[in-house]
């Protein structure tokens, strides 16, 4: 044993855990708003805003708080990650689920302010 | 057991004993060689052949447009030009020579002697190169693919395209893509499992990094073409109309599965070039690397944005504005992480002192080139800038900015920064110099200008143009380039034959390397190294220089020759602590036969032979079944001494082997492919025109409950078999029977639904997507059945025990996949009716 730290390989899936919530957001914003366009949910309103933009903005919204929220049990796990190997993969983990995490927020922001189904 | 090792052998003797058993066979038997050097330089080989057939093929195109109203060709011969062009740069030269040179190198970077299957790599090789020739061939008898290298419908749909022109492309491609999903298995499993002793994830070499993450890429990336070929064949070939709109298909579907490929081939084309530029420039910068966690990441995040901007080669298609926004974001975005790796380059350079040797030389083209592209990229990134130049030469000049400045020149800076490995001698500089000239010049001629010609408005893919559009000038000084470039590669192969003829010899290390490359003697012997390195630092020959010597005298891990077998270390995935041996195998046939069987279902394919279409794939069945018995022991066998006082159970009796590994790979690979088949029969729901069908699924409901049971319960004694034979009780065989037998009655099942309550393919896109969601799940049934019963025959062989328990766990695995598959299948044929509206 090198003091590398002992932890299994399935810690490695931090490393895409991050971009793995991005592209969930991804995908449903890509292909909700398609299914909304179809069923007509922009003629459809709901309080100040229309059925469309509503499901989006929370599609949107519930990504980012998962992105968030990912922090809470990489932090956990990461205090168990010892040894030189274990920092790199704090440091690497951490980077890469804030990068998603903002990228999150930049792909979604135009729900907030474009037409939806033109 | 008899051993030589360490303490009975010199270095020579040790040499002589290990290249005995890993040097590849002449003549004949060459057909045989798995050996991961000689298959890796068979691929670039190939590649380079393939390049200089493409580069021809340029030279023609610009010999066409060097002026107005040039009678040189017709537009026949033009669009097979460009199709062809396209076509064999992208999937016969970009990926295959990644593939070569990760062939190549992984295994030396890391420390091994070998990658995790070599016969697979072998079987990959033969597959690129049949389905290559083919596709090359068919220039030749006038029938070459002629619709573009993305082969849009409906031009590639049978009524636009009669002849097969596109179904050489669609089998073509498709027979290059095996090759290309095997060898994404192979690097993934190999990064993760097969490295020398101390090499946990931080100490990896960065170019291990970029294989790994592009043979990730590559899983996930190429399923949606296949699927795509696949479906685009079947519609060709039996009338199934996916992309016919008026039976309900969509063109546009064809363009979401081939630019859901053909975006991230971009990536992947791109970042194990930028994983040569990482690996090159601290070696010349005399430093190490700055930011290698936020290289890491960066890679990790460009992998993921990739796969967020195929849409941005679609945004004339009338996709709404919302949607288009999101794919613009997406690319807008990737210029950060990519902006990560420049910044981390630089600041290396700034960091040490630049060595401007030839390699070097290379890179500072890329760098100027590269970034270029990198800029026009964003630019074509905001949607209205792209709708004034899409479909022009803008767009040309752009992505050959992108491609030959991000991926060729770095490639051929890593052909003279590795070529003296292969060689063992060093280029002549002055004939280098003027090749780097020459291209650089060259391509900057040709390409810089094209900017222009698209901005004045010239289109892509036309053979030929009127006079005083503006464009004649900018055409012939793009053409008067691309000569000069072509000059630049002939000047270049001519260096690359002196060196091999005249080249200067030199004894280890020339360019001060600091990772296990060149940890070796030069030319690299077959086995690579003598004793596997025990590493404690990324940079091993800073740390030790004159560790290649201390290899050489067998000081290490598995130092010796044991009953004649190849062997290399496995190790934990994270902490690269060693905890198996894994023994290769040695020369076989199988591949190559295996890649002629699948030759023989193309061909027949290809020919409208589709009776005999399932011999190939028996034969490959076949050849498969004894590919795998090969393998494996009749008994558990006590841990062996490995070298530095470990000893290590044999791979077959590891937790985890390679080969359990790569069926979880495999399944990646193929679960993308289900995914994008789910995607694409929801998106014809959605989307495509001349929906409702006039016909649905109509009952069935109790047959498709019996079948899925019956996967169900297949999935189940297959795992009850695994856990029998873990907990080693009695009954394994019997519930890994009743998993086959329960397999083949869920098939029945699905097939019995298609005849009589889904309606027929050929009417409607809904039939036929129906059809092909439930013949994916009979296949998978059906090779289900199969595994079973070889698993029940290694059973009663005596292969399976409750330590070698992967031919126990496999079955249960598939098993497990295809109910799942099938289920999912399931619900989308009975559910969507009723969500979407129409009714069961």
């Amino acid at each position: 044993m090198s003091g590398d730290g002992r932890f299994s390989g399935l810690n490695l899936l931090w490393l895409v855990a991050g971009f793995t919530v991005w592209s969930s957001g991804f995908v449903l914003l890509y292909g909700v708003h398609a299914i909304g366009c179809r069923a007509g949910w922009p003629g459809m309103e709901l309080g100040p805003l229309t059925v469309q933009r509503a499901v989006l903005l929370a599609i949107w919204a519930a990504h980012l708080a998962a992105g968030l929220a990912l922090f809470v049990p990489l932090h956990s796990a990461a205090k168990r990650w010892t040894g030189p190997a274990g920092d790199f993969l704090k440091g690497a983990s951490a980077l890469v689920t804030l990068a998603a995490l903002v990228s999150t927020l930049w792909i979604g922001a135009p729900v907030l302010f474009l037409e939806t189904c033109r | 057991m008899s051993e030589q090792g360490t303490g009975r052998m010199t270095p020579i003797g040790l040499h002589r004993a290990l290249d005995a058993i890993w040097r590849a066979p002449k003549g004949l038997a060459a057909f045989s060689t798995v050996n991961h050097s000689v298959v890796g330089r068979r691929f670039i080989v190939t590649a380079f052949v393939f390049f200089a057939i493409g580069g021809l093929m340029a030279m023609l195109m610009r010999a066409q447009l060097a002026r107005p109203q040039n009678p040189f060709l017709g537009p026949e011969v033009y669009n097979q030009l460009f199709t062809l062009h396209g076509t064999v740069m992208m999937f016969l030269f970009a990926i295959p020579l990644i593939e070569g040179v990760a062939l190549y190198l992984l295994p030396k970077l890391l420390g091994a002697r070998d990658l995790a299957y070599p016969r697979l790599s072998a079987f990959g090789y033969w597959c690129y190169l049949f389905g290559g020739v083919a596709i090359l061939a068919s220039f030749v008898f006038g029938v070459a693919p002629d619709g573009g290298w993305f082969m849009y419908v409906p031009l590639a749909s049978k009524a636009y395209s009669p002849g097969i022109n596109a179904d050489v492309w669609l089998l073509g491609v498709t027979f290059v893509e095996v090759s290309a999903i095997c060898a994404a298995v192979e690097f993934v499993v190999t990064v993760l499992k097969v490295r020398t002793g101390g090499m946990a994830l931080h100490r990896m070499p960065l170019m291990a990094w970029y294989l790994l993450i592009t043979a990730a890429m590559m899983l996930v990336g190429f399923p949606p073409l296949i699927l795509g070929s696949v479906l685009l064949e079947i519609e060709r070939a039996f009338g199934w109309p996916f992309f016919a709109p008026d039976a309900g298909g969509a063109p546009l579907l064809w363009q979401h599965l081939f630019w859901l490929f053909g975006h991230p081939e971009v990536y992947i084309i791109f970042l194990p070039a930028a994983g040569v530029v990482s690996t090159l420039i601290p070696v010349f910068a005399r430093t190490r690397i700055v930011g290698y966690a936020w290289i890491v990441a960066a890679i990790i995040a460009l992998a993921f944005l990739s796969f967020g901007l195929w849409v941005h080669h679609m945004f004339t298609t009338g996709i709404p504005h919302l949607a288009l926004a999101f794919f613009s974001a997406a690319s807008t975005l990737v210029a950060i992480p990519t902006a990560v790796q420049i910044f981390a380059w630089t600041a290396t350079l700034l960091k040490g002192r630049l060595h401007l040797s030839l390699p070097m030389l290379y890179l500072l083209g890329f760098f100027s080139v590269f970034i270029f592209g990198g800029l026009t990229g964003v630019m074509l990134a905001i949607v209205p800038f792209d709708w004034q130049v899409h479909d022009t030469h803008f767009v040309v000049a752009h992505l050959h900015y992108v491609l030959i400045g991000g991926f060729v020149f770095p490639m051929l800076a890593a052909v003279y920064y590795w070529l003296p490995l292969m060689t063992g001698r060093l280029p002549v500089f002055s004939v280098s110099r003027t090749a780097f000239w020459l291209i650089f010049i060259g391509f900057n001629t040709t390409f810089l200008v094209m900017h222009l010609t698209g901005l004045l408005g010239m289109p892509r893919r036309v053979f030929t143009y009127e006079a005083g559009l503006g464009w004649d000038l900018p055409n012939l000084i793009s053409s008067f380039g691309g000569f000069v470039m072509a000059a630049g590669f002939a000047v270049f192969t001519l260096d690359l034959v002196l060196q091999f003829r005249f080249g200067r010899r030199f004894r280890r290390n020339p360019w001060k390397g600091t990772t296990l490359d060149w940890a070796m003697p030069t030319p690299a012997p077959s086995y690579n190294f003598a004793a596997l390195p025990r590493v404690s630092s990324r940079d091993p020959l800073i740390d030790d220089p004159d560790l290649g010597a201390q290899l050489a005298r067998g000081e290490g891990y598995l130092g010796r020759v044991r009953d004649g077998q190849m062997e290399t270390l496995g190790v934990d995935m994270a902490t690269g602590e060693p905890d198996q041996i894994i023994v290769l195998p040695q020369n076989d046939y199988l591949p190559i036969l295996t890649a002629l069987s699948l030759a023989i279902f193309f061909g027949c394919f290809l020919f409208g032979f589709y009776a005999f279409s399932p011999v190939g794939l028996g034969l490959a069945a076949v050849c498969v079944w004894r590919w795998l018995w090969s393998m494996g022991a009749k008994n558990d066998g006590e841990p062996e001494a490995a070298g530095l006082g470990l000893e290590l159970p044999l791979y077959h009796s590891a937790a985890r082997p390679p080969v359990w590994l790569g069926l979880i790979y495999f399944l990646v690979a193929n679960g993308t492919f289900f995914a994008s088949l789910l995607f694409g029969y929801l998106f014809l729901w959605t989307i495509a025109p001349n929906w409702p069908p006039p016909r649905m699924i109509e009952g069935g409901i109790g047959l498709a409950v019996l079948t899925a049971s019956g996967l169900i319960l297949s999935a189940v004694s297959a795992g009850r078999a695994r856990a029998l034979n873990a907990s080693a009780r009695p009954g394994r065989d019997l519930f890994q029977a009743l998993a086959g037998i329960f397999s083949v009655l869920g098939g029945a099942g699905l097939v019995a639904i298609l005849i009589m309550a889904a309606p027929p393919p050929t009417g409607h896109a809904y039939g036929a997507a129906t059809a092909a969601l439930l013949g994916y799940g009979f296949l998978h049934a059906g090779v289900g059945a199969l595994f079973s019963a070889y698993a029940v025959a290694r059973g009663q062989a005596g292969f399976i025990s409750p330590v070698r328990a992967t031919d126990a766990r496999a079955p249960a695995l598939w098993h497990a996949y295809t109910a799942v598959c099938a289920l999912a299948g399931l619900v989308f044929v009975y559910g969507l009716p009723l969500a979407m509206g129409g009714g069961a």
